[in-house]
């Protein structure tokens, strides 16, 4: 029976039967795997709860995978591979999986934390599915890691030098990895041993569930710690043919228990690492709760007392990234992906690579232009959202309250969640307070809550820049305070001025970002005018020293543009160097035709009278709402 | 053709003008054998550069006035590169690490080990050690300055520092530490004076006592502003006349203006338009603290005397966020914000 072909949610072969790479494919896959997939496909559900029936300590019933997955969600994103939401998302990039066996209890062997999972031997169920996206999705060779080539050199160095059984003595056997969710740790780890032969027993808690039915009071928690020692301490003898493989054991994710007495946790883990029998690696990715972070037991001191290695993983970078994804849709989708899809995939992602394959996984087989559709839809929705959210946090709408309601003096409550506004988009906080910040002033009542609100994003942005120390504050931290801020003094909500005189109010992007590129440009060009040190006082002292003749000689070496820009009198608005690029240009062509003539005119009356900010599709009001952020142009007021 | 700013800068130690005892201090430090790291500190245009550039002549004589302009080439650890602008000569290497960003730390390190290692050629009748002059230091980040703390130990043997900066408020303690400081304090409005006097006779120009007073009131204590504007009146006109209008910086008069508007009328409106001239006086490289103090000196005159206290505390305080902050508009305009509530609140009830 070819192996390949299984459908990966019952497997009917027997590990024993098998050479060592298919028996390690065959074996089952993680139980929380199994309930996703239950839910995203109901049909599955059928077969996989028969066969659970069938193999009571080969499956758990979907009861208590379920109490499990509430369990660890409760441990909030410490582990990666809870699902996050739904049925389509899978938690893990499965098909890389395979090579791993599960350790979980079962009240037959000697060791209840951990069991191996025996392949069920019923009947084989036929496939509902040629091939599964899991499949896809695998790795086969190192090349295939969308990790850098360094951090996997020095990832099999370490696995290299913890199975030497002669010169291992100085050398640690323990090795620690984090890094930021997506990055691709477990998956290099899996695709390494799979590469070396070595067993994977990977630490799961769901050994706890079965304990409270099996009558154990796990109240108190203390089993789940000795469960987890024990896991660490004992010799896993494999009960595959090949005796002599090595094992290793993988620890993704701590039990809560270690987190309530962090000392006490350091001290036993300290001891069973001494008398561990085989290497361990502790995996987990970055969090920011500070409560569940594994920082928080391993500290530089305690890494050094144990002698644990230590490895940092970056996200995802980008080229990988598109490396990854074009091999995964190729296979998937079964052609090559748009550039520019491909591009903002990435983007949208920011470096997770699991998020990635989970939008993929979202794709139709076979068919392109779906494909296509899907992807680029749940990026713009991703757009949208942002949008909306804006709008959300500066409306502030309350509940049960229109616009004409006389508003009482205690605020209602808000309609919306402001955790679940904050959540709808994938922007970074900081770029959701410049946003908020460029935007607010036409939503705000009065003076005084400007005032607060401004003093908030102050503060916010002093909080959490880089010069006190590099570890900045939370990002998220700033974007919540800020929004929550606004959200209270908008009150009660006001409409934007250029709602009342019939026009849409224009979203655009913050100028902060164009002009703090600008400046930095000015500034680098300016250095070629003069020494080291002068810039400072330079572009203070420029428009005097634009009336002293000899030096304007000196300004010559100034590019075209910088040299308008400091000839220019200040305007009451500023704008873009691109916008004076236009001018000057026009400037130029000004002798050439009479159109350009009237064009200056107005791009000069544009600079100096006081001017409005029209929407460029103001004939369909309504319909620009559905857009990107709608894009603004000057035009004057007659 | 040079500016008068650089055509009359004192060269050596004995023709310093004003700061007369610090000059004093400054000498004996020089003569002894034993040369410390020196952090010099003080307002812009107080004389910070002129001073450091006489203490290296007298430590190594004319020679130190060779200078050429390299540009430096830094490779990060993520292989980005670099590029840096620095003064040499054969004694001494100027540089401004502040404007690298996040990468300081590397620049500061590779400078002061690559100086190191090469010690003087004649050890016996020149200084045994080099000088590094490090410009704009409290724009470095805590990295790099603690960076800088250690390096600066290790080689302290052939390697002398020179940090300059405005102020000290955002230079690690264990630096200070470590460095003498020497505060340079902006000249007085007689001195500037009495200086412009002496620099217009040698140009050949005529000039009114009172119009020299008028330039040296309105130079805020800032010799080079002060040399400035002098000059560029004089380019207008042969003869520097009583009652001639001082042509004041641009940016001043437009920050005068948006003053005005602050005080004028107290709203999102005027605070939305205020905004963009912000952006405008920001894009012309016009650093945030002068904004700052500039902000002050014209809205401060027009409150009543019971709000003066709360205006600076305000100010003070954005200042200080502005100073460890990232992005100077919000602190900026959240001072505006603070000041057109204040004002409201006690100017109209």
């Amino acid at each position: 029976m070819n192996d390949t072909d299984d459908e990966p949610v019952c497997r009917a072969t027997n590990p024993q039967k098998m050479d060592g790479r298919s028996g390690r494919q065959g074996r089952k896959r993680p139980a929380i795997q199994v309930v996703t997939q239950n839910e995203a496909n109901e049909e599955r559900e059928i077969p996989h709860i028969e066969n659970s029936s069938e193999d009571d300590d080969g499956w758990m019933s979907v009861n208590k995978v379920k109490r499990k997955l509430t369990k660890r969600e409760n441990l909030g994103k410490m582990n990666n591979t809870v699902p996050v939401t739904g049925g389509s998302t899978n938690g893990k990039e499965a098909g890389t999986r395979n090579g791993q066996r599960k350790a979980s209890n079962s009240s037959n062997q000697t060791a209840p934390s951990f069991r191996r999972p025996r392949t069920p031997a019923g009947p084989k169920i036929l496939n509902l599915d040629p091939i599964d996206f899991d499949k896809c999705a695998i790795l086969n060779s190192e090349q295939e890691l969308a990790v850098h080539a360094t951090k996997v050199k020095e990832m099999k160095k370490w696995l290299d030098s913890a199975f030497e059984f002669d010169s291992n003595r100085g050398q640690s056997k323990c090795l620690l990895i984090a890094g930021p969710s997506g990055g691709g740790k477990s998956t290099a780890i899996e695709l390494l041993c799979r590469l070396r032969n070595i067993e994977l027993l990977v630490w799961e808690s769901e050994f706890l569930t079965q304990l409270e039915e099996d009558g154990f009071d796990s109240t108190d928690g203390k089993n789940e710690l000795e469960v987890f020692f024990r896991f660490l301490r004992r010799s896993h003898r494999s009960f595959t043919q090949e005796a002599k493989r090595n094992t290793l054991l993988l620890v993704s994710f701590l039990p809560d228990e270690a987190f309530k007495n962090v000392s006490d946790f350091r001290s036993q883990l300290q001891l069973s690492l001494l008398s561990a029998r085989h290497p361990i690696i502790f995996c987990f990715s970055n969090i920011s709760a500070w409560e569940i972070s594994h920082k928080r037991i391993f500290t530089k001191e305690f890494i050094s007392d144990c002698q644990i290695a230590e490895l940092n993983m970056n996200a995802c970078a980008t080229t990988m990234m598109k490396k990854a994804i074009k091999r995964v849709a190729e296979k998937w989708i079964g052609f090559d992906l748009p550039t520019n899809t491909l591009d903002k995939v990435v983007e949208v992602v920011k470096g997770d690579l699991r998020s990635a394959m989970n939008i993929l996984r979202m794709c139709p087989r076979g068919d392109r232009d779906t494909a296509k559709q899907l992807l680029d839809s749940h990026i713009s929705a991703d757009q949208d959202d942002s949008f909306h959210m804006m709008g959300r946090i500066l409306y502030a709408k309350r509940q049960g309250y229109g616009s004409q309601d006389e508003w009482p003096v205690q605020r209602p409550p808000t309609e919306r969640d402001v955790n679940q506004i904050l959540e709808m988009s994938t922007m970074t906080p900081s770029r959701i307070v410049e946003f908020l910040h460029e935007h607010h002033l036409a939503f705000s009542p009065n003076i005084k809550s400007t005032c607060k609100i401004l003093d908030t994003i102050s503060a916010m942005d002093s909080a959490t820049s880089y010069w006190e120390t590099r570890m900045r504050a939370d990002d998220e931290y700033n974007s919540q305070t800020v929004a929550r801020t606004i959200m209270y003094h908008n009150y009660p909500p006001v409409v934007p001025r250029d709602f009342c005189r019939g026009r849409l109010y224009a979203f655009h992007k913050p100028k902060w970002w164009t002009l703090d590129k600008e400046i930095g440009e000015l500034k680098t060009s300016l250095r070629e005018l003069t020494n080291v040190n002068e810039r400072g006082w330079m572009p203070m002292s420029m428009s005097e020293l634009v009336k002293i003749p000899h030096f304007y000689g000196r300004m010559r070496c100034l590019d075209h543009l910088t040299l308008q820009l400091v000839k220019q009198p200040l305007r009451p608005q500023w704008t873009s160097r691109n916008l004076v690029t236009a001018f000057s240009s026009l400037q130029f062509s000004r002798k050439q035709s009479s159109f350009a003539l009237k064009a200056l005119e107005r791009a000069e009356s544009d600079l100096s009278d006081e001017e409005t900010w029209h929407v460029t599709d103001s004939e369909e009001e309504l319909d620009s709402f559905d857009d990107e952020p709608v894009v603004v142009v000057r035009k004057k007021t007659e | 053709m040079a500016l008068w700013v650089d055509k009359y800068r004192p060269r050596e130690i004995g023709k310093l003008d004003y700061n007369n005892d610090l000059t004093e201090v400054l000498k004996s430090i020089v003569a002894r054998e034993d040369f410390p790291h020196l952090l010099v500190y003080g307002p812009s245009g107080a004389g910070k550069k002129t001073r450091i550039n006489c203490i290296l002549k007298e430590l190594y004589g004319s020679g130190v006035e060779r200078t050429t302009l390299v540009t430096k080439t830094f490779t990060t650890p993520s292989n980005r590169k670099l590029d840096l602008q620095t003064v040499n000569s054969n004694y001494h290497i100027e540089l401004a690490p502040g404007d690298v960003g996040n990468y300081d730390r590397i620049v500061v390190q590779d400078v002061i080990k690559e100086m190191a290692q090469f010690s003087q050629i004649d050890s016996e009748k020149q200084k045994p050690f080099k000088v590094v002059v490090l410009h704009e230091v409290d724009t470095l980040t805590r990295d790099a300055q603690h960076a800088l703390r250690r390096t600066m130990e290790k080689y302290s043997r052939t390697c002398r520092l020179i940090l300059s900066c405005e102020s000290l408020s955002r230079v690690i303690d264990p630096l200070r530490s470590r460095c003498m400081a020497v505060r340079v304090s902006a000249p007085p409005t007689e001195e500037i004076e009495s200086i412009l006097e002496r620099v217009v006779k040698k140009e050949k120009y005529d000039v009114t006592p009172k119009l020299l007073m008028e330039i040296s009131e309105k130079s805020y204590g800032n010799l080079r502003r002060a040399l400035l504007m002098t000059e560029t009146l004089a380019a207008r006109e042969q003869k520097l006349k009583e009652g001639m209008t001082i042509v004041e910086p641009d940016w001043e008069l437009y920050l005068r203006e948006t003053a005005g508007m602050i005080l004028k009328t107290q709203n999102n409106e005027t605070l939305l338009k205020v905004r963009e001239r912000l952006y405008e006086v920001l894009s012309r490289c016009i650093p945030s603290n002068i904004i700052f103090s500039t902000l002050i000196r014209e809205l401060l005159p027009a409150c009543r005397p019971e709000a003066k206290v709360e205006v600076i505390h305000l100010a003070a305080e954005y200042q200080h966020r502005l100073c460890k902050g990232s992005k100077a508009i919000f602190h900026l305009e959240a001072f505006v914000a603070a000041f057109m509530e204040l004002y409201c609140r006690i100017h109209k009830t």
